[in-house]
């Protein structure tokens, strides 16, 4: 993880955690590390990991059994998708629509370039 | 808890390095302590530890007054100066001589560290490079867990991958009865481990706050996509401005020191006037 995003660490490591439950890289009933050893790992403050995790157990994503741990919660992957969606949508989507109509782009050149990218995508997993 | 009360300092007959200064430190947090230079960190710390009194007003750690520095009170801190002189001995021989002033003290957790930070436990102290020195030295004052532990320049002399061993010592040390203060410019090296900004200028604390509070207050960004927000505070850089605002529609940025402790130099009392104000209003909405 590298810090030098925009958003505050805390959420920096959330989107750690949405990004690997949507990738299936926890699943769950996943014991995930604890707010000190996270820390420790990250070189970070563990109050920052806490209020990350307070995030995640909030948006039900993470549950917490006391004195054993953090697991991934049983909708914590529908619920992961519906978080980084509306982030998608609110966020990024603006964005990318705010540049289009400043470069000119038409939704036929996104077309255009959507298709580039997923031949080129196919490419390179055929070479691996 | 330290408590700064009402202090006044100056050295000698000079000029008053403090004016009825008050704050306070409390454990669970590690507080980053700013200021330009000759803004009186330096002198904080020597006052928290008691080496120098001061003129009028009192500290206290735990409600021991640092006056006396009595053993009670030398007990319950580790100062890490900024400069420093050894004795001509071995590490080993140092750690029996002054481990035994610290209840606390775990030889296995500086064996630990020792060993993290690549030093070998015979060395004699003043043939150590200096930052050899320093990582002996925060090996030692952090195996002693006492309640306070004053950093000065922590970083200075630290190589690369010490500052992010450093780092994760000091994560994993980090405890609700323990208060860490760590004063520097390497804001850098500090900015993901503290949990509190403190920023002093003309011997006034100018600014205070848990990076929770500044994340809820502020933001940090580019200028163009932030033209409604309040802006506090804009320094010019190759090709973009960063502003520090208002944060009016609870947009969570990460928080830049750099930008931060420029604006409370320039603007702090309009600063404080945004925190004052959400605080009385989250008082009326609990």
């Amino acid at each position: 993880m590298n810090f030098n995003s925009k958003k505050p660490i805390y959420l920096q490591i959330t989107d750690y955690f949405l990004n690997s439950i949507i990738s299936k890289k926890y699943n769950i009933g996943d014991r995930i590390l604890s707010v000190r050893d996270l820390a420790i790992q990250l070189g970070v403050n563990p109050n920052t990991v806490m209020r990350a995790y307070t995030y995640l157990q909030d948006k039900n994503i993470i549950f917490n059994k006391r004195g054993i741990g953090y697991f991934i919660s049983e909708n914590a992957r529908e619920n992961a998708i519906d978080i980084k969606y509306k982030e998608f949508t609110n966020d990024e989507l603006p964005e990318v629509f705010d540049t289009m109509k400043i470069l000119g782009i038409s939704f036929a050149d996104l077309k255009k370039l959507y298709k580039k990218h997923k031949t080129k995508k196919s490419k390179t997993h055929e070479n691996k | 808890m330290i408590q700064v009360n009402n202090v006044d300092f100056a050295y000698k007959k000079g000029r008053l390095i403090f004016e009825n200064l008050t704050m306070k430190f409390e454990p669970g947090s590690i507080y980053g302590l700013l200021g330009k230079n000759g803004s009186g960190k330096t002198s904080l710390m020597k006052l928290i530890s008691g080496l120098r009194y001061p003129k009028t007003g009192n500290i206290s750690i735990d409600g021991i007054d640092s006056v006396g520095r009595s053993p009670e009170y030398l007990s319950k801190y580790f100062l890490i100066p900024e400069e420093f002189d050894f004795p001509s001995i071995t590490i080993e021989s140092f750690v029996k001589l002054y481990s035994p002033f610290y209840t606390e003290f775990e030889f296995s957790q500086f064996e630990h560290y020792l060993s993290e930070f690549e030093v070998a436990q015979n060395s004699i102290i003043t043939k150590l490079s200096l930052g050899q020195k320093k990582k002996f030295l925060l090996a030692f004052g952090l195996s002693c867990n006492t309640e306070v532990m004053l950093m000065d320049e922590p970083t200075n002399g630290l190589d690369i991958p010490s500052k992010v061993q450093f780092r994760k010592i000091l994560a994993g040390l980090a405890d609700t009865n323990k208060a860490f203060i760590i004063s520097t410019h390497q804001i850098k090296d500090i900015e993901e481990i503290v949990d509190h900004i403190s920023i002093i200028h003309h011997g006034q604390l100018r600014f205070s706050s848990a990076i929770d509070g500044i994340i809820e207050n502020l933001v940090f960004s580019e200028k163009q996509e932030h033209n409604e927000s309040e802006i506090l505070y804009e320094e010019k850089h190759f090709g973009s401005t960063r502003i520090v605002g208002k944060n009016i529609d609870n947009q969570y940025t990460t928080v830049d020191l750099e930008l931060l402790f420029n604006a409370v130099l320039v603007n702090d009392k309009k600063i404080k006037e945004i925190f004052d104000k959400n605080k009385i209003e989250n008082h009326v909405t609990v």
